[in-house]
C-alpha cells in the first residue's frame, strides 16, 4: 500500500522510493516482481508522471530496480540486500537522534544503557509490517533533510532522472 | 487592473498551477492566453502563436475549461459534441463520445438536467477531445464533490503522461501539490514568485530553532516572509535564505533544536500572501 502525503516535508519521489524500498525489505515485493508503467503507477497514485519516473530512477540508481529490455522495471537480485540496509541505516541514525536527545535532556548515561537493554530483552513478536517500516524511513528522510546528515539520506538526493 | 507587469514562462510538459486570492488576476491571465480577452499592453504566446492575433490557430490545439462552463442547455450531451466538433478537426465527435462513455454521462440526458459534477464533466470531455497539446483549466473542480475532483485529477495525470502541458488554476491545494510540476503564486495581478516544485523547496524554506535570549535578526537569513514565536521555540519562513549566515545560526551559542525544512504549499500561500505589502 503507497500512501503519499502531498504536504510532507518529504518530497514525493522521496516518499514513493522509500515506501517501495519497506515494501522490498519485507519481502512483499521480490526479485523479478514488475512495476507498473511510471505513467499507469501515476494514474493509480494521482500524481505527477514526472515524479513517479525520478522515483523509479532513483531506485534503479541504487540498486533496487533493474530496467527489463522492454522497458519495464523490475526488482533487481538482491534488492532486498539493498533495502534492508538502508533500513538498518536509517534505524542506527534514530538510535544516534534518539540517545543525542536524551543527552540533551539531561538523561544519565546509566539509564541510557539500561533502557537500550531493556528494549533488546522485550520480545520481539512479529516483523515490522511495510507501513511500520515506511513510517521509520520516513521520520529518518524527514531528518535527512537537517543539512548535516545528508549522509545517511534514505536516497541520493543528487540522482535526478528524466523518465523512463 | 487585473494583471500588471505578468510575467510568467510555463514549459512544454509541465503541470503549472496558478495560486492566488480572489482577484490576483489567475483568471484574467487564463481569458488572455485563451485569446478571449485581449491584452492592453504586452503579449502571449501559446505554442508560438500570438494568442490574440492567431487565436484562430490555436482553437485546435488548446482545451479550455472554464470556471463556471455555459452551454447550450437544450442540447443533449450528444449534441453539444456534435456541434462543437463542427469547428474542430477529424475524430473529435468519437473521441468526445468515448470521453463521455468513460465519465459515465447518458449521450441523451439534456444539459440543463445533469448535475453540477456531470455539467462539468461534459466540459472537460469537449476540452479533451481536441487532443489538446496544451489544456488550460481555470479552477475546474471548485464547488465538485471528491469522486468528480479525482476524476479530472486523473484525467490530467494521464494527459501530463503525454507529454502535453497543462496550466491549472485552483484553490484545492493539497490537489496541487499532488500533480503540479511548478508553481506561480499571484497577488495583485503580479507574479510573486514562480519555480518547479524543486526550485521551491530551495527557494523557501522554513527554520524552527529554540533560542536563549532574544531571537536572532531573522533579516540577515534571506528575505523573512513570516516570523513566528511559538511556545518557546522561535520559527521564520525565508525565501533566498543566506546559506552560510544559517550555518553560523544553528552553530551559534544559546541555539539549540536548530530544525530546517522544506515548508508545504500551503504554507509558501500563507508566507507568501499573507504579507501586507503583497510584494516578494
Amino acid at each position: 500500500m503507497i500512501d503519499l502525503q502531498p504536504d510532507s516535508p518529504v518530497p514525493i519521489h522521496e516518499q514513493l522510493a522509500s515506501q517501495l524500498m519497506a515494501d522490498v525489505a519485507a519481502g512483499s515485493l521480490k526479485t523479478g516482481a514488475r512495476l507498473a508503467e511510471y505513467r499507469a503507477f501515476a494514474q493509480q497514485l494521482l500524481t505527477n508522471p514526472q515524479t513517479v519516473a525520478r522515483a523509479y530512477a532513483d531506485l534503479e540508481a541504487a540498486g533496487v530496480l533493474e530496467r527489463h529490455p522492454s522497458g519495464v522495471m523490475e526488482i533487481a537480485a538482491g534488492a532486498d540486500v539493498v533495502c534492508r540496509r538502508r533500513l538498518q541505516e536509517a534505524a542506527r541514525h534514530g538510535l544516534g537522534e534518539a540517545v543525542r536527545q536524551a543527552v540533551a535532556y539531561g538523561l544519565p548515561e546509566a539509564d541510557i544503557h539500561k533502557a537500550v537493554t531493556e528494549a533488546l530483552a522485550a520480545p520481539v513478536g512479529r516483523p515490522l509490517a511495510p507501513a511500520e517500516l515506511y513510517t521509520a524511513i520516513k521520520n529518518t528522510a524527514h531528518v535527512s533533510r537537517h543539512r548535516d546528515s545528508q549522509h545517511i539520506k534514505v536516497l541520493p538526493p543528487e540522482d535526478g532522472g528524466g523518465p523512463p | 487592473m487585473a494583471v500588471d507587469h505578468l510575467s510568467l514562462s510555463v514549459p512544454q510538459g509541465a503541470v503549472f498551477a496558478l495560486l492566488g486570492d480572489n482577484g490576483a488576476g489567475k483568471s484574467t491571465t487564463i481569458r488572455i492566453l485563451n485569446g478571449l480577452t485581449p491584452p492592453d499592453h504586452g503579449w502571449a504566446r501559446v505554442l508560438d502563436h500570438d494568442v490574440w492575433q492567431e487565436a484562430w490557430q490555436l482553437r485546435q490545439r488548446i482545451g479550455y475549461v472554464p470556471e463556471r462552463p455555459k452551454f447550450y442547455d437544450w442540447m443533449t450531451v450528444r449534441e453539444i459534441g456534435w456541434f462543437t466538433s463542427g469547428f474542430q478537426r477529424r475524430g473529435y465527435l468519437d473521441r468526445y463520445l468515448d470521453l463521455t462513455d468513460e465519465f459515465l454521462l447518458d449521450p441523451r440526458s439534456r444539459l440543463g438536467t445533469l448535475s453540477k459534477g456531470q455539467y462539468a464533466k461534459v466540459g472537460l470531455a469537449l476540452a479533451l477531445a481536441i487532443d489538446p497539446e496544451v489544456l488550460i483549466l481555470d479552477e475546474p473542480t471548485s464547488g465538485l464533490d471528491l469522486l468528480v475532483r479525482r476524476e479530472f485529477l486523473g484525467s490530467m495525470v494521464q494527459l501530463a503522461g503525454q507529454g502535453r502541458t497543462i496550466l491549472i488554476s485552483s484553490h484545492q491545494i493539497a490537489e496541487i501539490e499532488r500533480v503540479a510540476s511548478h508553481v506561480a503564486f499571484l497577488a495583485r495581478g503580479k507574479v510573486l514568485l514562480a519555480a518547479s516544485m524543486d526550485e521551491l523547496r530551495h527557494q523557501v524554506v522554513r527554520v524552527r530553532a529554540r533560542c536563549e535570549g532574544p531571537p536572532p535578526a531573522a533579516s540577515a537569513l534571506g528575505k523573512v516572509l513570516q516570523e513566528q514565536r511559538l511556545g518557546g521555540s522561535w520559527q521564520v519562513i525565508l525565501r533566498d535564505p543566506d546559506r552560510a549566515a544559517l550555518d553560523h545560526l544553528r552553530a551559534a551559542p544559546g541555539v539549540s533544536g536548530y530544525e530546517e525544512t522544506a515548508p508545504g504549499l500551503e504554507e509558501v500561500y500563507c508566507a507568501l500572501l499573507g504579507r501586507k505589502d503583497g510584494t516578494p
